[in-house]
Order: C-alpha cells, then structure tokens, then sequence
C-alpha cells in the first residue's frame, strides 16, 4: 500500500510539476518577446481598444497617430491585461479611445471571459501577465476548461506564439485593424424594424466593474480616455444614449467624453453584417475618423456634438446625392 | 458526478483512503463505506431518485429470501413474477410509456383517429436499465437454484449499487460479484497499478477520441443534408469511434476504479472493430448485455435449437430486444434489426462460432483475407450505428441514400486532420495491445521506468489538453 501510495503522488507530483514547469517556460519566453508585441512606432500616440467593433471600422493606416490594437471577442477581462502591458511598453501614449456599449458590459461577456474558447484565445495570449485576481476570477466561474487550458493546452499554444518570430505576425495575433472584405448584408434587411433595446437588468455587475479598472488604469497613469461607439447598422436597434451610457459609469466618470460613431451613415454594402463594417466601410469611415482628428476634434470643448454635427452633415450630403 | 470530473477526481481518492485506512481489515465497515459513497455519488445525478434505486433493491432483496422460502412452484413463481412486473414496470413507465403512447397515437392518426394523448412528463432516471437488469439477474438465479439469496441487506445494496457500475454498467451477475463483496478484500499492489492504468486508457478514449470524434459528428450529423458522400461517410465511420471510445472508456474507469477497491467487474468491451464477423463483434461489444441476454432471453427461448423458424424468431427477438433496451425510439429497433440480419446467416449455417479468438493471435499483422474481413464488419457496423446515431428512421434513412450518392467518391469538405490522427494512434495502440483485457495493461511494460513514466505522463498532458467541458456519457441515457 506505502509503495503505491508513494508512487501515485511522485507519479501525480511529477505531472503537475512538469506542466507547471513547462507553462512557466513558455510565458517567460512570451514574456521575452513583450516588447516586440506590445512596443508601438513613437508617432502613434493614441490607442484604440476593444473588440471586433473597433477592431473592424478603424483601419488605423488610414489615420495619423493612432494605432488600432482591438481585438476579436475581446472582453474587458482582458484588454486590462493589453492595456497594461501597452501602458509598460509605451510611455509615448497620450490618449486611448474605447470602445463602450451596454452590451460590452452585459452578462453577454461572460463567454468571452471565461468560455472555454476565450480563455484559449484571450488567455494564452497574456497567461504571462496575468495577476491572482485573474485566475481567482477564472477559477471561480470555469475550474474544468480553466484547468484544462493551463495545462494542457497553453505550452503547445504558446510554443507556437513563439514560433511566429515575425513581428508584425505576433502583434496582430494580440490586436490590430482586422481586414474584411465579406458582406453578409441582405438587401431585405433595410425593410426590417428590429427593436434590440438592450435592457439594464442584463448589465452584469462584473463586466462593469472591469469597465471601471480600465478606465481607473488610465486614469492612474495620465492617460486621457475617450469613450467611442463604432458605427452600427440600424438594425441593431434603438441605442442608449451617451448620456446614459456615462451616468452608467458612476460620479468618477461623469466627465467621460463619449464619441458616438453609431449613426455614422454607411451603405448597405459597407457594412460586413450589422455590428460591423467591411473594408469598404471602414475606409470611408477611417478616413473621416482621420479628418475629424486632424481639424482639432480632440482640443474641442464640445466633442461629442462636433461629431453628432460632422454625422449629421454627411448624411445631409447623401441625401443631396 | 461524472467520471471525466474535478469532482470524481477528488471523490475517489478520498473513498480510497478511507475504505483502506479507515475500514482497512474492517470488511463491514468497508461495505457499509462503499454503499454510502454509492449513494452519494447517485444522489449528485438526482437524489429524489435515489429513492427508486433504493425501492428497487428492497424489492429483490426480499424478492429473493421469498423465492427461496416458497415452498411450492407457484409460490416461486409468484414472487419471481411480481419482482419482473414491478422492476419492468418501473423501466416502462419512466423510459417507455411516452413512446408506447406517442407511436399509439400516431398509429390512430393513421387510421384518421386524432388522439390527444397523455405524456409523462419526468426525466429518465440516470441508470435505470442497468440497476434494473442487476436485480432481475439475482431473482431470476435465485429462482432458478443458480444461487442463494443474500440475506444481508447492506452486501445485496453494494452489489446492485457499488458507484462504478451504477449507472452504466457492466451489468453484473449475482454469480460474479456477491462472492467477492461477502469475501475479506486485501490490497494488492499489482492490481491496483493496473487500475489506474485502465482508469488512464479509459479517460484517453472517452476525453480524446470519443470527445474529440463528438464534435466533427455532430456538425456532420446536424447537418447531413448539406453534406457530400464522403463527408457523411467519415461522419458515420467517426461516430463508430467516438461510440466506442464513449462506451468502452467507460468500462474501462469502471473497472479500474472497482480493482482499486479489490474487487473485479465483468469485461465489457474486446476489441469488437478487429471482429472479423458480425457474431464476433456481438461477442466482444458491450460483453455484460450481450451475454445477459444470451443467459436469461435467448437461452429460455431456445438458443438456436430447434427449428429453423425458432433459430430465426429467437435472433430476431433478442436483437429487438436489445435495440428496444437502448432507447424508446424506433431508430434503436432498426438498429437492433439490421443486426439480426447481419447475424442471421451465420447462425442458421453455424458459422456463428467460427472466430473465437482474437484476430492474428501471436502475429504482429493480420493476413490480408483477415483485414478485409474486418473491414467488411466494420463496414456493417457503421451503417447500423447511423440508425443508432439518428434522431428518426427517416434521417437515418436521408443519411444513408446521402453516403451512397455519386459524391461519395469525392473529398469531403470536413477534415479533421488532428481527429483522424487521433484515431489512428488509437487505433494502432488498440492493435498492439489487443490480445490483452485492455490495450495499455502491458503496453510497454518492457521499457525502462523514465520511459515508461513519459508516455504516461505524455497521456496525462493530451488528456488534459482535450479536457475541459465535460461531455457526458452516451450510454447515461440508457
């Protein structure tokens, strides 16, 4: 009985050791490469976080000075996690737009934190960053995959991370303006009347609170946030107002400044599908992104209406057309 | 609790400790520790049903002592017949009343009649078929002189309840497992390594290869309308896996969790897919059943002798019978039929007995006549597990007319390349180690420690990288 019991825990002992061993191994060589990841050209001083949205609609080529560093299915949890290492890696960053709706606070987030796919996503990616919190947080809402992607899966993925010894290749594995040429837009979607109104109750308290670190993280270290909106098409419904979305965010917040891109009129065949524009799309808005910046929006006292008014005149000069 | 969980993962070492440090010399106490840690691991499924379970061994446990205590025939008999009634009467009502009412029904609907039939609303409880068919094989033995009732409570309880083969099996014989709960168990090391061993093999076939094979099936099979033939094809050949892997993984942890306690269940499962005919596969697929049917149905009606006409009959009821035991759906019967016309032939020109030990026994590869014959089988076996695999006799039937269509002969859309290298490795371990009780009991016992300890821990860390999500076990709902 002595020997088996003894054999079972070196064997069990072993295993764990190893695997421990070799996770650690592959975050530190991860951890190497930080600065080749998360280290931006000294002209880009403003940020753009947050998810496939913004991932999406600003192809930050098109735009002076901003780098786009959002990421697909990306929650809060995790672009801490980015905007701290972004933070350590860039002392040149002066402003950070970010990506807010109620939805990104919703219980819709839960997936995209703590879902097996995330975690091997989102996860892995910044395994090595990652604090106690974070894995108390883990641990509490997904024990089996949470387990089952630190040991077994984060040294295969993480090799692999390591493997792609491109630069530019690893960066846009963690962030970066997503290209995409596809339309899923059907023509019949503009006769469609679709009431999404994102109710309060499904605001989850977390995903609100990791809202709240965020913008606490920026604040602690200077950093100027805007809050911004990517277009969406009307079919996602009627939207909370700016407004609303900042009162949400407590009295600490209530100087946020919000700028709302939802109305921004693109065509049809713009957009990617309703959430999200395509290349095409993005362009157009990019280079109006970059034009809004480069006549001084961000020194404006009033942003939030310069935009509503630049919005407003488009659409005005596509009804003329 | 699930096998593939945290929670069985702490659960069972805990039991181990107690049931050999606590009770250790103790065999009372180890019984009474084992029947207690039983029902607690069937209460995390549902404990209202634990109360079923618990009727249900109250009923032949009495059941038994009556039988025995009859002083005439008929008095047996009673009893006998009033344990079957009520133990298939609870197995009716909870897995097939809804399907006796639904297909009445429909067969009224048919004749123009429209009928509002009433539905049991309940949940199937978890190992009903199995708990159940325990308890018939004890009454039924008793009542035959096969053996004597056990007359203490908390021995008979373990035997139908011990937590490793509760809720899906083996399904074990009063015979087998009564003898070793009563006799005083010892540690014995050698036994104990090769549980956790076949707990290993288990955990690889039902996390990597039936979980992995699970997910390509069933974007095949929730989609086989949109699929080509070669596509729908590796869908039905991965489902064959990923049964097996599900089913026989299960044993496997079964079994090797029940050698950690000293006691020995029945083999399930022998290497069925290296079958080299459809009785073989019966032979080496879910051995437990098989043979319970063999033993208390196909036995009592005659086996195969008699006339013609009875040989046909008896193969036809028994394999209805147990497609029926699968499932309340016609898609088991179907199931259960086409194996009775696969066997049918053999049985009738007695070639059903022809292959009876393990292919290429002592040869490293099998003689190319060998190879096709299995690959006939296996062939056979796919296109019965689409019947088994489909949600109605009409998919099943659109999946098949899909596989045999001119598309069949191009490449299919899906291609899991890391399943199929998965199941081929499988495949290949399986081969190695088949003329063993499982494929990894002496699979490299001949390489030194470290080695031997690296492939083992290489299996821990690919178990670990598909785990996860604990996917449940198909035969549960049986």
């Amino acid at each position: 009985m002595k020997k088996f019991l003894l054999q079972t825990l070196v064997f069990v002992m072993a295993t764990v050791l190893l695997l421990t061993a070799s996770t650690y191994v592959t975050a530190f060589l991860i951890q190497k490469k930080n600065g080749v990841i998360h280290s931006l050209p000294v002209d880009k001083t403003y940020i753009i976080i947050g998810n496939s949205r913004p991932a999406l609609a600003f192809n930050d080529s098109l735009i002076s000075n901003v780098y786009n560093f959002s990421s697909v299915g990306e929650s809060y949890f995790y672009t801490y996690l980015k905007a701290e290492q972004l933070i350590k890696a860039n002392k040149h960053i002066d402003g950070v737009f970010l990506e807010y709706n109620m939805e990104d606070i919703g219980h819709k987030r839960d997936a995209w934190t703590w879902g097996k796919g995330s975690m091997q996503n989102n996860h892995i990616k910044y395994s090595y960053a990652m604090h106690p919190y974070n894995y108390k947080v883990l641990l509490e809402k997904n024990p089996g995959d949470l387990l089952a992607v630190y040991f077994g899966q984060i040294f295969f993925r993480q090799l692999r991370n390591v493997a792609l010894l491109d630069s530019a290749a690893l960066r846009s594995f963690y962030g970066g303006y997503f290209f995409d040429g596809s339309s899923v837009m059907d023509s019949t979607m503009n006769k469609i009347s679709v009431n999404q109104k994102y109710h309060l109750k499904n605001v989850s308290s977390f995903h609100k609170g990791q809202l709240l670190r965020l913008l606490d993280l920026f604040r602690d270290n200077n950093i100027k946030v805007y809050l911004i909106r990517s277009p969406l098409h009307f079919t996602n419904g009627k939207q909370f107002s700016p407004e609303t979305l900042i009162g949400y965010l407590g009295e600490e917040n209530k100087d946020l400044e919000y700028l709302d891109f939802n109305d921004y009129p693109a065509k049809m065949d713009e957009f990617r599908d309703p959430s999200h524009l395509n290349n095409k799309g993005s362009r157009k808005f990019s280079i109006f992104f970059n034009q809004l910046l480069n006549d001084g929006l961000l020194l404006k006292q009033n942003k939030a209406q310069v935009v509503r008014n630049e919005l407003s005149r488009i659409e005005q000069e596509q009804a003329a057309l | 609790m699930l096998f593939n969980s945290f929670t069985f993962a702490i659960f069972l070492p805990v039991v181990f400790i107690l049931y050999w440090f606590v009770a250790r010399g103790n065999l009372r106490l180890q019984n009474i520790l084992l029947l207690v840690s039983s029902y607690f691991f069937y209460a995390c499924w549902d404990y209202r049903f634990l109360f079923l379970l618990i009727f249900s061994i109250l009923l032949d446990y009495f059941s038994g002592i009556k039988i025995e205590a009859a002083k005439t025939r008929g008095a047996k008999k009673f009893w006998l017949w009033l344990s079957i009634g009520i133990n298939l009467g609870f197995l009716s009502a909870f897995k097939y009343f809804n399907f006796f009412a639904a297909s009445f029904a429909e067969m009224m609907g048919g004749m123009g009649l429209k009928m509002d039939m009433w539905t049991l609303k309940v949940i199937l409880p978890v190992g009903i078929s199995f708990y159940t068919f325990h308890g018939l094989s004890y009454v039924i033995d008793i009542y035959k002189d096969r053996i004597k009732p056990e007359r203490d409570f908390i021995n008979y309880s373990v035997f139908v309840s011990f937590f490793p083969l509760l809720v899906a099996g083996p399904i074990e014989r009063a015979t087998h497992l009564l003898p070793q709960i009563i006799k005083k168990r010892e540690f014995n090391y050698a036994k104990a390594i090769d549980g956790l061993r076949q707990i290993l093999w288990g955990l690889f076939k039902k996390i990597v290869i039936a979980d992995s094979c699970a997910e390509v099936v069933n974007q095949i099979f929730n989609h086989s309308g949109e699929q080509s033939g070669s596509t729908l094809a590796l869908g039905a050949v991965l489902f064959a896996f990923q049964i097996y892997g599900d089913f026989s993984g299960y044993s496997d942890i079964a079994l090797g969790t029940a050698r950690l306690f000293g006691i020995e269940l029945l083999r399930n499962f022998a290497f069925p897919y290296f079958s080299r005919d459809i009785a073989e596969f019966w032979r080496r697929w879910h051995i437990s059943l098989s043979s319970w049917f063999k033993d208390y149905l196909y036995i009592p009606l005659g086996g195969s002798k008699g006339s013609t006409w009875k040989k046909v009959r008896n193969v036809f009821i028994i394999f209805i019978v147990s497609g029926f035991w699968h499932g309340a759906n016609w898609t088991f019967i179907i199931w259960g039929l086409l194996n009775a016309v696969y066997i049918l032939p053999s049985v009738l020109v007695k070639t059903n007995r022809n292959n009876l030990e393990i292919v290429a026994k002592g040869r490293l590869l099998p003689t190319l006549k060998e190879l096709a014959l299995i690959c006939m089988t296996f062939g056979l076996t796919v296109i019965a597990w689409i019947f088994f695999r489909s949600k109605s006799v009409g998919a099943a039937l659109d999946y098949l007319s899909g596989i045999f269509s001119k598309s069949l002969f191009t490449v299919p859309s899906i291609l899991p390349y890391t399943t199929l290298f998965l199941v081929t490795v499988f495949l290949v371990i399986e081969w190695l180690g088949r003329e063993d009780q499982y494929a990894l009991q002496n699979f490299g016992f001949k390489w030194a420690r470290p080695v031997r300890w690296s492939f083992y821990f290489a299996n821990v860390w690919v178990i670990l990288f598909f785990s996860g999500s604990q996917h449940e076990f198909i035969y549960f709902q049986f």
